[in-house]
């Protein structure tokens, strides 16, 4: 009689431990259904900080290799070149900073940039011919696309990071000619980040820009000023340069429909965080000559 | 001379029969061309993506074969008891140790040509462009930089107890080198003695074997490669330490007890 008791105690163990382990099983499923990838699953936290080293990497291409390690110090620029040269071309659109472009856009070996400094011994002057040494850029369509690779994964490691869409989008639409694979993947952003300002924005971009529809254009900056007023009212830390851009695109707009009054409104509210306010208030002064 | 030849053709030929170099090409094959068969945002001209991580890939190999190769050289003759027959030939002891170097040092160059090869192929197929010149350079001095690893090693696998330790100890030094050997300056400068001094005496002493690995940046990118002068220069400098690692080797290895 005992081995049938012992048979049937290890029935009802097995059982009530394929239960529970199923259960495991399903929120484990769920967890990563949620998570979306393997990736994530195995990586944790530790993906964004992996996203952030693949987004230097784009830079460093951005560069051709010249980029400074943990063991240099940038003199001057401390934010990525990638970024503020699709930044700066959006300022130059704007009319506020041209200097922004004309550096990205020309000067490669900038003393500026140069943060190797002069060689401190033998081998540090002779080990120079052997790297990437000299400061310049990805030139034309044929090297741009050399970055998209590293942004690709960066997003898939961390899809909260906008400024990965943005760059990608500014890059894929400005350099390689394709729009349409650009909106997909700042839509794709979207989903992932429904409260950005900075993507809705990019997005306006690519449609006044590239599909030349300024109506759709317009609503995704108005909504993006919007979801930057509606963040900035819930205390979150919002850039202001996102809000200038937004106004002056919007102002441009109405003054190229002969809305001069609506023009004006935004470009004063604009005035007070453009680094050039004095063009701005040029702007302002010659349209309100023009109402009149 | 021809002793030497002899003992450097019988590790050739034992590479080839081992599987190291087969499966360690297989799967850099098989990574690369699988990440190449990744299409980013319907673009199949990216390039330099596939390139860095084929270069990477193949100086990890490399690193691996010359390490684990040498470094079981002498073990594995003291171990089987081949070494007496062997130095009981008018073979010097000298001799066992140069045949060692260059059998290994040659059989990582036939290695890496395979390595290169398929790294052209890929590029070229990406590119439709073809760099010898840049991937001629960039494969010598991978060679000159694997012949210090070997003599390093070589003299490692008479100090050290076991291949294992020896490969070990080896591969943690040379890829600390190689990612932090040319920034030990800096990091000195912001030091307090005597910390500042002995990271600067490191610093001086070291090979600084990334001059070799750097180039790889060059060829990834398309930049212009050193000049021929620089080559030289560079092959001079890793052939002084590879000199520097064997006469170490040799005089640890003279008169080591064997038994």
């Amino acid at each position: 009689m005992r081995p049938y008791l012992a048979m049937l105690l290890l029935l009802v163990g097995s059982f009530g431990i394929a239960a529970r382990f199923d259960a495991r099983q399903s929120l484990f499923t769920e967890t990563r259904e949620q998570n979306a990838s393997m990736v994530t699953l195995l990586l944790g936290d530790s993906k964004r900080m992996l996203a952030n080293h693949f987004m230097a990497k784009a830079d460093a291409y951005f560069h051709k290799g010249y980029y400074p390690t943990i063991f240099d110090s940038p003199k001057t620029n401390e934010a990525s070149h990638l970024i503020d040269s699709a930044q700066g071309n959006a300022r130059a659109a704007t009319n506020t900073a041209k200097v922004v472009v004309a550096h990205h856009e020309g000067d490669d070996d900038d003393d500026d940039d140069n943060f190797l400094g002069k060689p401190t011994d033998w081998i540090d002057k002779f080990g120079r011919h052997f790297f990437p040494s000299t400061h310049s850029h990805l030139k034309g369509q044929g090297e741009a696309r050399e970055i998209l690779p590293w942004l690709r994964i960066s997003a898939d490691l961390d899809p909260h990071k906008i400024e990965t869409y943005t760059v990608a989008s500014y890059w894929l639409r400005t350099q390689l000619g394709k729009p349409d694979v650009a909106e997909e993947f700042l839509r794709e952003g979207w989903k992932s980040n429904p409260d950005s300002f900075e993507l809705l924005f990019e997005l306006g971009r690519l449609y006044a820009e590239n599909k030349k529809d300024t109506p759709h254009a317009i609503r995704l900056w108005e909504l993006a000023l919007q979801k930057w007023i509606k963040q900035k009212e819930q205390g979150k830390k919002v850039d202001t340069f996102d809000l200038e851009q937004i106004l002056v695109y919007l102002g441009r707009y109405e003054e190229s429909q002969g809305h001069f009054r609506e023009a004006i409104d935004y470009l004063k509210k604009a005035e007070p965080f453009s680094p050039a306010r004095e063009q701005i208030h040029a702007q302002i002064l010659d349209l309100e000559s023009r109402v009149k | 001379m021809n002793n030497v030849f002899a003992l450097a053709v019988v590790v050739i030929k034992e590479l080839y029969r081992r599987k190291d170099f087969y499966v360690l090409f297989i799967l850099t094959a098989l990574i690369t061309l699988l990440l190449g068969s990744i299409n980013f945002f319907d673009d199949d001209k990216i390039v330099r993506f596939i390139k860095e991580i084929d270069m990477n890939l193949i100086w990890l190999s490399s690193l691996i074969i010359a390490i684990t190769t040498t470094a079981r050289q002498i073990p594995s003759e003291r171990e089987n008891r081949t070494i007496f027959p062997l130095l009981a030939k008018p073979v010097s002891r000298c001799e066992v140790l140069l045949g060692k170097f260059f059998g290994c040092w040659l059989a990582c160059g036939l290695c890496l040509v395979v390595f290169y090869l398929f790294f052209a192929v890929i590029s070229g197929a990406k590119d439709h462009s073809l760099d010898v010149g840049s991937y001629l350079e960039g494969f010598w001095l991978h060679w000159v930089c694997l012949a210090v690893v070997i003599s390093f090693v070589l003299w490692g696998s008479i100090v050290f107890a076991a291949p294992s330790s020896n490969s070990t100890i080896s591969l943690v030094l040379v890829l600390g080198i190689l990612f932090v050997a040319q920034h030990l300056k800096k990091v000195s400068l912001q030091l307090s003695e005597p910390g500042s001094t002995i990271l600067s005496a490191i610093y001086y002493s070291v090979p600084h074997l990334e001059f070799f690995f750097n180039v790889r940046s060059l060829v990834i990118h398309g930049l212009p490669m050193p000049s021929i002068i620089d080559i030289f220069l560079a092959t001079l400098y890793g052939g002084a330490y590879g000199a520097f690692f064997f006469l170490a080797a040799w005089l640890s290895f003279r008169n080591k007890s064997l038994a």
